[in-house]
């Protein structure tokens, strides 16, 4: 007799991963099942999972329950994250039907994708083992590897899946090799083990290796600069709602990984880490923000600008404060608001425009054919730029206050410069849309589907009220913050 | 810390010894006479009819990748058998999910006509 | 007075959100009585509340606290006292009049209700600067009034010419905007707090002097001259013109060009704690309006000499609150609110009857086409020239006796310079009304001119009665409560200094007459006696070709050599280097898939290479290191 209850069996803390991999497998069943005509319903059938796990996530709140043999845990922190991810798969899958309908992309494969791709997200907010991290990075990578070339009949997309592939494998070479390199220097594969070892014997050469090839893999996977070059043929190829899922939801995975790991299992070397993470910071802020201002296209303006909102939401982290970390969630859970709009507006753009839809030129005077769209699309822009009383202003305000109390600034002085040129291209895109087409008289309206109208006139209005009420979420991420491991 | 490893370190040294030792001994020991026949892919007797280098159908590689899925799936029911009788019902339980979960995906495959050769 | 003070911002607003979510919906009339009806509604709140202040009322009162984190807190709290009455008093005021104007303007205008949305928001932004209690809401403001600005600068966007000024008013706002923040930021660091109450009452923590208030006084400054188009940053206000005409109005007279003055008057008591700071806004401020003053003598634009003549008249304002003459300058805003809004919507309703034409070479014979706009104008010019007893003479003399009677040379050299400036406004408006106004006729013919509608014209009149009378309204010790007692000066200083000042503002006037007026053949001749002079001023010293050369080219040059060479070049260069070593190693790399994806790949490599890079440095350099 195996005495079972040894194992740290605890079903709980995993139950939303457990929610959306079932109702993933169950997609999976009905859409052998049901005629093709019907695919809509497996899109229903998702966002009802997604929203089940969404329940599951409550009793995480505050809690402090290590399971798996010290391999996973529930915890505020995990909570936090998986509300956004959740939140970010359901409006995702929401907006999706419309959009693959108008490529002629309606497989059923697409949810049961997407869905395990969240399962592995959340995995790896909840991950407290470098097994697990690995193990949730890859469960999302592959996930997103098909779907970046969903669109099959299509060049650039399967460019995109091809070119995520190679240089995701790449990165996860650096990642393997850097988890077996801290292995080796401290014994231990949980991050309580690494944390107790370096906490007694300090860093070592192996150790110091290590976690550089960490970061590299890491920040890939946050497509944060110099390891970001993927990041712009990847978005633009990629079906547009596989962009908007991607860019938001992998991202802000990588940062649960990258806090967790850095703040919690290397408080103590933060001397030794800080140069790897505040050079990628630095160089992902000029990179992304000085490259998106040459950009012609839309998702690649995105790509970049969204290189440099992973240099932001990194200089959180970089104090190894648990304030500053705090910041980074709250920053997180911005970006995932203001991000998502924006690409939805690509999406609904797209679906009626076609595939030159995502060029900026055909932007032009959009106000005046869909004012919605473009309303909310100047929304998203001036917070991603920063400009009160949007939740990005705040965003940035927060992440830069740790810096000043640590007195880092020179991440701090990139930031803001750097944040000033940002204005340059956010604006570019509500000028153009304010911009009156060429052509004598105004086109008619096109309406925009019920669906994605609702959905973005919730974020940009989330993306205005958290502006003016911002301590709300900031709790939120303190309390995440406030990590034990 | 890394002492721990010396006994790796040894049994490394030992693998490469055995290999270069079993490339270059029969160089000593045997003789070496060279013909044609010797540079066919195929040393044992069968004559190639066409160059090995052409374009397999895909299915091939399908077939291929399902088969290494299912194979490296099935490993784990060994250690799993082998820990049946003190894990009771609990690991029936566990073997069962993880077997449906494969149920689902053969169902899967099958279905989308995988499973078919060159239809 | 605590429930009346939130009403003053919530009207326009209300306005505003009417007329910008259903204006489209709405009838015209109906846009038209809640844009300038709001703004009205505010004014007699502001009315109300003048009262109170007037009885010895203030108020410092948080409202709502938008957030705090930790030991920072960031309160919505409104800050009432004489100086924010008079701003409000001033922005309700003239404002509402320059809605109403706006009534008859705008009328045929497609972009109606877009126009009233985006002028109540300019009121609002306005409105929360000069009440805002805190630097936060302050910057929300000014931010505010920078975007309404653009928006209604460039407001007619069918036309390049005025997408490129609003352009360019947005960018030097913004590089203002970076000042303000900074200056703000660094208040923080040193002070801990952002609201004024407690900045002004740890102000003496800081050396007087010292080099943190010296430079947080100059930030704020760059922010003040950005806002209020003074040396070096003005070359947006001249291309401003291209907004229409009630827009103009609304910039150069209620709203913000004087935000920057009310920054400084209201930030006195840190001012009066850097004496360098303060002498570099008083030569700022005389050498502006020395500087535009000179422009205006030779452009032919209606609006554009108004718009130097707003330049210069500011510049009077920073040269008083740069010499401690706070008082002297708030009057000066106050009556320079009232004659130059009268001019604009005069000049607005030239403009109109001349079909849009604006070059003051092509007008004339509007005594008997345009009586009421005639008689309003020549009071506003004499106004602004410092005609004794009118509205302008009493304030601009006082600017100039406070810097004449100034107890260091820098002080009365700025005076006398300000002198100098009052004979060349004197020079400059008569020329414009001499030849606008006066006997020469080109181009148009008599029967086509026609008054403006009464919705114009009225409001033009009711600014002319002020213009006139409003310098004999006790400015001056109605903000003692806020500045302290003005210094006093003798009654023989300062007939002596008003005899000379209004003697100045005749040789002005009696030069435009000649040269204008009754030999109008001279001015041509002058002009080509002094042909590089001329080319000098008419090109505005060449600023705008400065600029271009400095800034915007090598700008652009920048990004095209980031994008096109460093990049692809240095950068991939770089990634390359560092892999080169590695391809030696491992062979033949290059087979390694396609080309941009294998670039791609070593960038990754060769981030991790500078990565590993440090750490070798680290190992071998820094920690062997005794």
């Amino acid at each position: 007799m195996i005495d079972t209850s040894r194992l740290g069996i605890d079903y709980g803390v995993l139950l939303p991963e457990l929610v959306v991999t079932a109702t993933a497998l169950l997609v999976l069943v009905l859409d052998l099942l049901i005629p093709p005509g019907r695919r809509r319903w497996l899109a229903a059938v998702s966002a009802l999972g997604l929203l089940l796990a969404l329940l599951a996530t409550v009793p995480l709140w505050g809690a402090d329950r290590s399971a798996f043999s010290g391999t996973v845990i529930g915890d505020s922190f995990a909570a936090f994250f998986d509300v956004i991810l959740l939140s970010t798969g359901l409006l995702t899958v929401l907006i999706s039907p419309r959009f693959l309908r108008s490529l002629g992309l309606e497989y059923g494969e697409y949810y049961v994708l997407t869905l395990a791709a969240m399962a592995g997200m959340m995995l790896l907010a909840a991950a407290t083992s470098l097994m697990t991290i690995f193990l949730g990075i890859e469960l999302l990578s592959i996930a997103l590897y098909v779907l970046a070339g969903f669109a099959r009949r299509n060049l650039r997309s399967q460019e995109s899946a091809l070119k995520y592939l190679l240089l995701g494998g790449f990165a996860s070479g650096f990642l393997l090799y850097g988890m077996a390199l801290i292995y080796g220097a401290t014994g231990a594969t949980t991050l309580h083990g690494i944390a107790q070892f370096v906490g007694a014997s300090g860093s070592s050469v192996l150790l110091l290796v290590g976690i550089g090839f960490l970061v590299v893999g890491l920040a890939f996977k946050a497509s944060a600069a110099p390891f970001h070059m993927w990041t712009p043929d990847v978005y633009q190829g990629a079906p547009t709602v596989v962009t908007t899922f991607m860019s938001v939801a992998t991202k802000a995975a990588a940062f649960a990984v990258i806090g967790r790991v850095f703040v919690a299992a290397f408080p103590t070397i933060r001397a030794d880490w800080y140069f790897p993470l505040a050079f990628v910071a630095i160089v992902s802020l000029g990179i992304g923000n000085f490259v998106a201002i040459t950009q012609s296209n839309l998702k690649r303006l995105l790509a970049y600008s969204g290189i440099a909102q992973a240099g932001y939401i990194l200089l959180g982290i970089l104090p190894g404060s648990s304030e500053g970390l705090a910041a980074s969630l709250f920053y997180v859970a911005a970006y995932a608001v203001m991000n998502f709009g924006a690409f939805a507006v690509v999406t609904a753009v797209e679906t009626r425009v076609g595939e030159g839809g995502t060029e900026i030129p055909a932007w032009t005077g959009l106000f005046y054919r869909q004012p919605l769209l473009a309303t909310t699309m100047t929304v998203f822009m001036l917070s991603l730029a920063g400009i009160p009383p949007t939740v990005g202003f705040f965003a940035k305000l927060f992440v830069f206050r740790p810096l000043v109390e640590a007195q880092l600034w020179a991440p701090l002085a990139v930031a803001i410069v750097t944040t000033v040129i940002s204005f340059y291209y956010y604006l570019r895109v509500v000028v153009v849309m304010l911009t009156a087409p060429e052509e004598a008289g105004r086109p008619a309206r096109e309406p925009v589907s019920r669906v994605m109208g609702a959905i973005l006139v919730f974020c940009s209005i989330a993306t205005i009220v958290l502006g003016v009420f911002p301590t709300v979420v900031f709790d939120w991420a303190r309390t995440a913050a406030a990590l034990h491991l | 810390m890394l002492s721990d490893y010396f006994p790796l370190l040894i049994f490394l040294g030992a693998v490469v010894l055995f290999g270069l030792l079993a490339l270059f001994l029969p160089a000593f020991l045997a003789g070496s006479r060279q013909s044609a026949a010797k540079d066919l892919p195929y040393e044992c007797g069968i004559v190639p009819r066409s160059t090995a280098r052409r374009r397999f159908s895909v299915s091939f590689y399908l077939t291929a990748m399902l088969f290494i899925i299912f194979d490296v799936e099935a490993i784990f029911i060994y250690p799993w058998a082998v820990i049946l009788h003190g894990l009771r019902w609990f690991g029936i339980a566990e073997m069962g999910i993880f077997v449906a979960i494969l149920l689902v995906a053969l169902a899967y495959i099958w279905k989308k006509g995988a499973l078919e050769w060159g239809s | 007075m605590s429930t009346l003070a939130p009403l003053v911002l919530l009207l326009p607003l209300a306005g505003f959100l009417v007329n910008a979510l259903f204006g489209r919906l709405l009838p015209r009339r109906v846009v038209a009585w809640v844009g300038a009806g709001s703004v009205g509604a505010s004014f007699l709140v502001v009315l109300a509340i003048f009262g109170q202040v007037l009885g010895g009322q203030r108020l410092d009162q948080t409202y709502w606290s938008w957030w705090s984190t930790g030991d920072f807190s960031v309160p919505f709290n409104l800050y009432i006292d004489p100086l924010s009455t008079l701003m409000m008093l001033v922005i309700t005021g003239v404002g509402f009049l320059i809605h109403a104007y706006s009534i008859g303007y705008m009328a045929d205008d497609p972009g109606y209700s877009r126009f009233f949305a985006e002028m109540n928001l300019f009121v609002l932004s306005m409105l929360l600067l000069v009440t805002s209690g805190n630097f936060v809401w302050l910057i929300v403001g000014w931010a505010g009034v920078g975007l309404c600005s653009y928006l209604l600068i460039g407001f007619w966007y069918e036309r390049t010419s005025a997408v490129l000024a609003a352009r360019k008013a947005f960018v030097m706002n913004v590089i203002g905007d970076v000042g303000m923040v900074f200056g703000a930021f660094v208040i923080f660091l040193n002070l801990r707090a952002l609201d004024y109450g407690t900045i002004f009452a740890r102000l003496h923590q800081l050396p007087r002097g010292g080099t943190v208030i010296t430079a947080i006084c100059l930030l704020l400054l760059v922010g003040a001259i950005a806002k209020s188009a003074q040396l070096p940053l003005h070359t947006w206000l001249p291309d401003a013109m291209e907004g229409p005409t009630p827009v103009s109005a609304l910039i150069h007279a209620a709203t913000m060009v004087t935000a920057g003055v009310y920054l400084v008057a209201r930030m006195h008591l840190l001012y009066d704690w850097a004496p360098t700071a303060a002498a570099v806004v008083a030569v700022i401020g005389a050498l502006t309006a020395f500087f535009a003053a000179t422009i205006g003598t030779v452009q032919v634009d209606i609006k554009r000499i108004l718009a130097y003549s707003t330049m210069s008249q500011i510049g009077y304002m920073f040269l008083a609150v740069g010499i401690g003459a706070y008082a002297a300058g708030m009057f000066h805003f106050m009556t320079h609110a009232f004659f130059k809004a009268l001019l604009f919507l005069a000049a607005g309703n030239v403009i109109h009857a001349f079909r849009d034409d604006q070059d003051i070479r092509h007008m004339g014979f509007l005594r008997r086409g345009l009586p009421i706009t005639f008689w309003t104008f020549l009071i506003g010019t004499l106004s602004i020239s410092g005609a004794p007893l009118l509205a302008g003479f009493w304030s601009k003399d006082e600017i100039i006796r406070s810097a004449l009677t100034g107890t260091n040379t820098l002080t009365v050299a700025l005076g006398v310079l300000a002198l100098i400036t009052a004979g060349l406004t004197a020079f400059y408006m008569f020329r414009l009304f001499f030849t606008a106004f006066g006997w020469e006729w080109l181009a148009h013919d008599e029967r086509h001119l026609h008054e403006a509608a009464r919705v114009q014209t009225v409001p033009v009149m009711v600014l002319a009665v002020f213009s006139v009378i409003g310098g004999y309204f006790a400015v001056g010790s109605f903000l003692n409560p806020v500045f302290g007692e003005a210094r006093q000066i003798g009654a023989g200083a300062q007939i002596g200094i008003g005899l000379v000042a209004v003697v100045t503002a005749l040789a002005g006037f009696l030069l435009a007459y000649q040269l204008y007026a009754r030999r109008p053949a001279l001015a041509p001749a002058i002009q080509a006696r002094l042909r590089p002079v001329h080319t000098l001023l008419w090109r505005k010293y060449f600023i705008d070709e400065l600029y271009d050369r400095i800034f915007v080219r090598p700008g652009y040059a920048l990004g095209a050599f980031l994008s096109g060479v460093f990049e692809p070049r240095v950068l991939d260069g770089l990634a390359a280097g560092v892999v080169s070593f590695v391809q030696l190693v491992a062979g033949d790399w290059r087979t390694w898939e396609t080309g941009r994806v294998r670039r791609y790949a070593l960038w990754t490599l060769g981030g991790a290479g500078v990565i590993a890079g440090y750490f070798a440095w680290v190992l071998l350099v820094a920690r062997s290191a005794p």
